[in-house]
């Protein structure tokens, strides 16, 4: 994800943050010190060094390939403690936050081992609760990995017990894992640079046209403050960003403006249709990519791409959108792994040995 | 020209209402309906397995009536609450409703204390499966119930703050009961159910 989309905290939101802070204190007076999440980098975290190198690679390996096969996340976590935190409470928090499984199939699991607590749980995600219900994890945990772990033996019980879990899932249909294509961002951004350059644009030309250059600065105040608003209601986006939607949109109005002329007497600078879109566009374009919280990267490929494809047109050749080629990056998989989305209910179960 | 001036104005308004946290009241409310849905979902879940439970512990320990009995009557209880989605906006039966459930806890775990004392009752294979699925239940209510928790936590705020609070105001939303404080430690965590040591004490 990129790094602007995380960075919430802006004057409008300062005051809910300041009243969490405020009431944070006195919900968890209780609590005491929890045990951290660790970030989730690899199919198997060993916070207790327990495994050897080799059998966490073997055991990656075999989760790589499953869901590789399959589409499901199984992940393992080896904490020496959860205290002061039940496991289960302290599971649902890692699961919370690495979210494992598909977002919508919501098929993850996670293995967690609480060594010196003598307790582990299987976490189930929602969409395998048919597959493993509680009955079967309780079985696979007390059953199947506990006697391993009596012994002292955690990376043949661990590995048991992933083997079986996986046989288990196997069963199940799911659907097919996907060759991670995600069209989705793309389209957004070019309705957004779509939406905000023409709305700007031609408001600009027509108030211009209409009530002349103060009216046209009224109108694009108001819009200005329209479009910062409503970027400022989607949730999850900063005010800032709205604030400086609301910036550009001004100067784009007033450059629709300025560039419309006043009312088709046709000055010389006039660049006709497609001129005054493209740029706007090509400006709209970065700002709504920004305001939607895309990497640098992304928004000046987008930006190319549109400022060429009308460059292209201006110029009367058809450069059919060059700069587009790079555009899918897509998202991390070299070496990390991350989780996808997957949403966890509190399936599953609990054992100590 | 006055029409696409009001035009405007209208349409700047209208974005102008969402920035004032409209939308922000809409979402949460919807949040907290889901989180409700949730919460009553596992309810009813826990509910679903009782005649079973009962049925299984009957087996071998027909003589504990009173214990049996008691999970029976505190199910029954629990059914004659309607628990509609429209639960949440009154506090005294949102209350009552709380108090049902809490009452059919306690019970069940009089008879998972009680089941403690029939060794062939603890090894059978179906009141084991029977007593995994049930303590997954519980904890599937716990975590329900944080999440409803932090959505009404959420929800409330925006009620509350300004300028949102002004908004809230005129379009009649109104602060929502959340579960009480005092037995929030106790949501949770999910009640012990395992036999291996003592339960821990009944309030």
């Amino acid at each position: 994800m990129s790094l602007i989309s995380c960075t919430r905290s802006t004057a409008g939101r300062r005051w809910f943050f300041l009243l969490v802070l405020i009431l944070a204190p006195l919900l968890l007076a209780s609590a005491g010190a929890e045990v951290a999440i660790p970030p989730l980098t690899a199919r198997v975290t060993d916070l207790t060094n327990t495994l050897n190198p080799q059998q966490r690679d073997a055991l990656e390996q075999k989760l790589a390939a499953f869901e590789a096969a399959k589409g499901s996340q199984i992940a393992v976590l080896i904490v020496p403690t959860t205290q002061p935190e039940a496991i289960e409470q302290y599971s649902i928090r890692v699961v919370e936050q690495w979210k494992l499984g598909r977002k919508a199939v919501d098929d993850g699991a996670l293995l967690l081992v609480a060594k010196d607590d003598r307790k582990m749980r299987l976490e189930v995600g929602r969409g395998l609760e048919g597959a493993v219900p509680d009955a079967v994890a309780k079985r696979i945990t007390a059953d199947i990995i506990a006697p391993y772990f009596k012994k002292g033996d955690f990376a043949g019980g661990i590995s048991a017990g992933v083997e079986r879990l996986i046989k288990v899932v196997e069963g199940e249909p799911l659907p097919e894992p996907a060759g991670k294509s995600q069209p989705s961002r793309p389209v957004v951004v070019l309705g957004l640079v779509v939406v905000t350059a023409f709305v700007a644009m031609v408001v600009g030309g027509f108030l211009r046209a209409r009530l002349g250059l103060f009216g046209c600065a009224a109108g694009c105040t108001v819009l200005a403050g329209a479009a910062g608003g409503a970027v400022w209601a989607i949730p999850g986006v900063a005010a800032f960003w709205g604030i400086f939607l609301a910036i550009c949109v001004f100067i784009l109005g007033l450059i629709g403006g300025a560039l419309g002329g006043d009312g088709g007497s046709g000055r010389g600078y006039s660049w006709g249709w497609l001129g005054r879109f493209g740029v706007s566009a090509a400006l709209g374009g970065v700002l709504g990519g920004a305001a939607w919280g895309f990497t640098q990267a992304e928004v000046a490929v987008i930006f190319f791409a549109i400022g060429g494809f009308f460059l292209g047109v201006l110029s009367g050749g058809s450069s059919s959108g060059r700069g587009w080629s790079g555009s899918s990056s897509g998202s991390s998989s070299g070496g990390g792994f991350s989780g996808g989305g997957g949403d966890f209910g509190g399936g599953g179960a609990s054992s100590s040995w | 020209m006055g029409k696409q001036i009001l035009a405007i104005v209208a349409f700047a308004l209208t974005v102008l209402l969402s920035g004032c946290g409209y939308n922000d009241l809409q979402s949460t409310d919807e949040q907290i309906k889901a989180a409700w849905a949730e919460v009553l979902n596992q309810y009813q879940r826990r509910v679903d397995l009782i005649p079973n439970l009962v049925e299984t512990v009957k087996g071998f320990a027909a003589q504990e009536q009173q214990v049996l009995l008691g999970v029976t009557q505190a199910r029954s209880r629990v059914g004659s609450i309607q628990a509609t989605p429209e639960l949440v906006n009154d506090p005294q039966a949102f209350a009552r409703f709380q108090e049902a459930q809490g009452a059919l806890s306690s019970a069940l775990s009089r008879l998972l204390l009680v089941a403690e004392n029939y060794p062939q009752l603890k090894s059978d294979q179906n009141f084991r499966d029977l007593q995994a699925r049930l303590e997954g239940t519980e904890n599937r209510i716990a975590v329900a119930r944080n999440r409803f928790i932090k959505a009404v936590r959420e929800y409330n705020l925006v009620v509350r703050q300004f300028p949102s609070n002004l908004t809230a105001m005129l379009f009649g939303f109104k602060e929502k009961p959340q579960f009480t404080v005092e037995n929030e430690k106790e949501i949770g965590k999910p009640p012990k159910v395992d036999f291996g040591k003592p339960a821990p004490a009944e309030k």
